[in-house]
């Protein structure tokens, strides 16, 4: 007789959940240690000198560059430098900004609500438009519906995020008037960026969509549903789609990524403070211990949403979590 | 003497294998949209070539009498802040996003596709070193390892075509990786392990002809997210800086004149989003015809 039996079912469950949860964190911490060392030796072995580099335009002697060295603690051997990045990284100190002189990790977490509220925003935005366009290319297989659907989706994922920005500022804040062109702090201003940047990831999940709903709707399951005289939407959305969702899921995490990505560009265009554009004036000013402190921490989320990504796809589908 | 009735083959004997078309001319007929794509790529490679000679002005001439022009008969496309002419602009800036696409994606798959060979072939501690350091790359969202790699090598043209390269590195060694590890356990491997083939030749005559398919379309598809990466490198001001004639580039300095002249960010815009469109549609249109699991469910 297996253990297994002698405990209640559900909780036999829970604790195979758990033990998955488990496993997967244990793997992510080599992960996030390697992302840490990776970030240090990008920024110490990669030819450019940060001390040369922020002393270049004022044309810094090679004496003021040897204090500045000296003074980031750059002369010190290598392993050094590393043991005492990763033991203040520990303790979430990244260290403090070159030009304001205040605590990176300080300044990174001001920014972050922003750029998390706009990435979150745009991946609801995503979702919507890529679902719908393949749910319709799906359920009309080889027309013109298809092919529109997938040139849309196709051309969504083409656009420059910077130019489809552009353009909605021109139409909608200079001509109509109907949306505030740059700044932050309402519903209204964060509506324009969410759509740029959801759009530019909807191709891809539209894509996903199709092609699963395609292979969904050719299942024994979806027949049986139509053939006990169900409507036709309640077959797609009760039958079909939930079903279609499960590989869906593992691309948004993906998908997370490539937006917090975008959000660097998406700022920018529309003047919004938050991570993206706190790196792009940090690498602009050469202020380095932000910009490794920022990557490092974009690098961090992104790793832990794709590990939420895995514990809800093993939720989905419990083949995942008792293999 | 006896005359045997089936020859033993000799090297001369030996028919030459002919080695099929990668997509068939009938395959690529059959998606319009790659088939125009592709048309429209080779249109756009023929103008870069040809731009000093079809461009009706210098691109970096500046003409302080005709700033801000709308497009006319003499300047097609207007003319920007400086007088300059803009499709002359748009024909050299042809130039350098399709340079950029091909040098980032040979940065990307040449050392993807030796490491993928390298972890793949010979497994054990090595493939394991490799992957884990693709896997900490993979970690991080792909224009931000670029823009960490534009701060270290300063902003600039050739830094950012490198930043974008190495950012693509990790997706070819998976995907080579993955391929290797499928291929070398077929028979026509072993048998030249049976016969005593080296490694070296095991590995290029063998199996990478079975792995170059998936990677031409990785890098055909690599192409589009390059050229949209560099261009977005270049409107940040980390790519190419002015006065290159740069579609991203352009497009950020029509910025700040985007009611008086929108003409000057609409030519570059429109220009990388065909561009784009059309590398994205061949690409899909390639791995349609390699993927016959594909074919059959569409």
């Amino acid at each position: 007789m297996s253990p297994c039996h002698r405990v209640p079912l559900s909780l036999w469950k829970a604790m195979a959940m758990f033990q998955f949860i488990g496993r997967r964190l244990i793997t992510s911490i080599p992960v996030l240690w390697g992302v840490t060392t990776l970030v240090f030796l990008m920024m110490h072995l990669l030819p450019g000198n940060p001390a040369e580099l922020m002393l270049a335009e004022s044309g810094g002697s090679s004496q003021s560059i040897a204090q500045l060295r000296h003074q980031l603690g750059l002369d010190d051997p290598l392993y050094a430098q590393y043991g005492r990045f990763l033991v203040n990284a520990l303790r979430g100190d990244l260290g403090r900004s070159i030009f304001t002189n205040r605590p990176v990790t300080r300044t990174i977490l001001e920014q972050l609500p922003h750029t998390v509220q706009l990435a979150v925003a745009a991946m609801l935005v995503a979702i919507t438009i890529g679902a719908a366009l393949g749910i319709a290319a799906a359920l009309n297989r080889n027309t013109w519906v298809d092919s529109l659907c997938v040139t849309v989706a196709v051309a969504g994922a083409s656009v420059p995020v910077f130019w489809s920005g552009l353009l909605l500022i021109l139409l909608f804040s200079s001509l109509l008037h109907w949306l505030p062109a740059t700044g932050q702090g309402s519903l209204k201003h964060l509506i324009m960026p969410a759509i740029v940047l959801g759009l530019a990831s909807s191709g891809s999940i539209a894509r996903l969509v199709r092609s699963t709903m395609l292979e969904v709707l050719d299942q024994e399951y979806v027949t049986t549903a139509r053939s006990k005289g169900l409507s036709e939407g309640l077959v797609v959305c009760r039958h079909a789609f939930k079903n279609a969702l499960i590989p869906v899921i593992t691309v948004m995490g993906l998908q997370f990524g490539y937006l917090l990505g975008g959000t660097v560009v998406t700022e920018t265009v529309f003047s919004r403070q938050g991570l993206g554009w706190l790196v792009v004036d940090a690498i602009l000013w050469k202020d380095f211990p932000v910009v490794q402190g920022a990557v490092l921490l974009a690098a961090a989320i992104y790793t832990l949403v794709n590990l939420l990504v895995d514990v809800s796809y093993a939720i989905l589908d419990p083949r995942i979590r008792y293999d | 003497m006896l005359k045997r009735r089936f020859p033993i083959p000799t090297r001369k004997t030996i028919p030459r294998r002919e080695i099929p078309p990668l997509v068939t001319r009938r395959q690529l007929r059959r998606n319009k949209g790659a088939l125009l794509s592709l048309a429209f790529l080779v249109i756009l490679t023929a103008v870069a070539i040809l731009a000093p000679v079809l461009a009706p002005y210098d691109p970096l001439a500046v003409d302080v009498e005709e700033q801000l022009l709308p497009p006319s008969s003499e300047h097609w496309a207007g003319t920007d802040l400086f007088g300059r002419d803009i499709f002359s602009r748009l024909l050299f800036g042809a130039q350098v996003s399709l340079l950029v696409g091909v040098v980032a994606v040979t940065i990307a798959s040449v050392p993807g596709l030796i490491l993928g060979l390298i972890a793949g072939y010979n497994g054990r501690w090595i493939d394991g070193l490799i992957m884990r350091v693709m896997d900490m790359m993979l970690a991080f969202p792909g224009i931000l390892l670029a823009l960490s790699i534009v701060a270290l090598l300063g902003p600039g043209l050739s830094n950012a075509m490198i930043a974008v390269g190495m950012a693509g590195i990790p997706s070819y060694t998976r995907l080579v990786r993955s391929s290797v590890l499928v291929t070398k356990r077929k028979q026509f491997v072993r048998a030249a392990c049976a016969v005593g083939c080296r490694s070296w030749r095991i590995v290029f005559r063998h199996i990478l002809p079975n792995v170059y398919a998936p990677v031409l379309v990785l890098a055909t598809l690599d192409m589009a997210w390059a050229i949209l990466s560099a261009s977005s490198l270049s409107f940040l001001g980390l790519g190419a800086q002015p006065p290159a004639p740069e579609w991203g580039a352009m497009l950020n300095e029509g910025r700040g004149y985007l009611r008086q002249a929108p003409w000057i960010t609409a030519a570059p815009g429109l220009a990388i989003m065909l561009t784009v469109l059309s590398v994205n549609l061949l690409g899909d249109g390639l791995r349609d015809a390699l993927d016959p699991h594909l074919r059959t469910r569409t």
